[in-house]
């Protein structure tokens, strides 16, 4: 049996290690999911003037969400001040996600969404004529 | 009463292991990830899904995202309750989070099962 490797010294340096590298990865992941439903709401765009503009705030917010995350980010301690930080953020995605769910809900209740591609396709229509 | 958004009170007990507190914040992100994931998959079954017995769509579609709401709401709670039994150093309350999203999902299966079969047999 092999001797087992040292130990490697903590490379952030501070008391929660690489912790708090995993948590701004999944706040990246979080960003990234919201980018995605804001493109996806953008395919209900042209069939429901709400998405125009849910869309690309959508986008925006999850764009943002990761962006500041990402340049947020120190190696080192967590004091009071950036505790605080992260009380706000997980009620602010908290709420974002709620807003979100209920305009999907509004959209989708609405009964106008866009057409599937079978029912644009020109040659469709004729293919069932015929 | 408190406000349904209201952060765990920093007052309560001492802070917690950060280790702890971060691994309860990375849960809590997972969650929420999840009722996004249920949000686009609602959207994505109402917008890319061919029309099936009259309003499958938005059957389907309403319930997906309804779940994904209700676990959204639900995961903020969870997190804010996790975070005070730290604080204080009292046992962590059982989820119900994931019993709500298994029954969510099976309903959610079923319905579409029957209105699958209800569409092909017409």
């Amino acid at each position: 049996m092999s001797e087992g490797a040292a130990p490697v010294a903590d490379p952030e340096g501070g008391p929660e290690g690489l912790q708090r590298e995993r948590t701004v990865l999944a706040w990246n992941r979080t960003g990234i999911a919201m980018i995605a439903v804001g493109l996806l709401l953008g395919r209900f765009a042209a069939a429901n003037p709400f998405s125009v503009l849910a869309s690309p705030a959508l986008v925006g917010v999850g764009g943002g969400i990761w962006v500041l995350w990402v340049t947020s980010f120190r190696p080192g301690g967590l004091d009071g001040a950036s505790n605080r930080l992260r009380r706000r953020r997980t009620t602010a995605i908290t709420i974002i996600a709620l807003v979100l769910q209920a305009a999907s809900l509004v959209l989708v209740l609405s009964g106008v969404h866009p057409p599937h591609p079978s029912e644009t396709r020109p040659d469709a229509a004729g293919e069932e004529a015929g | 009463m408190r406000h349904p958004f209201t952060p765990p009170d920093a007052s309560l007990g001492k802070d917690p292991d950060y280790r702890y507190s971060l691994a309860n914040e990375r849960t809590f992100l997972a969650w929420i990830r999840t009722a996004l994931a249920l949000n686009g998959g609602g959207l994505a079954v109402v917008s890319l899904l061919p029309p099936f017995a009259r309003i499958g769509r938005e059957v389907v579609g309403t319930l997906l995202i309804t779940l994904g709401t209700l676990v959204a709401a639900r995961s903020f709670g969870r997190w804010r309750s996790n975070e005070e039994s730290m604080r204080t150093g009292s046992p962590i309350r059982p989820s119900q989070l994931p019993g709500t999203l298994a029954l969510g999902v099976t309903v959610t299966t079923v319905v579409a099962l029957v209105l699958l079969l209800l569409d092909t047999s017409r």
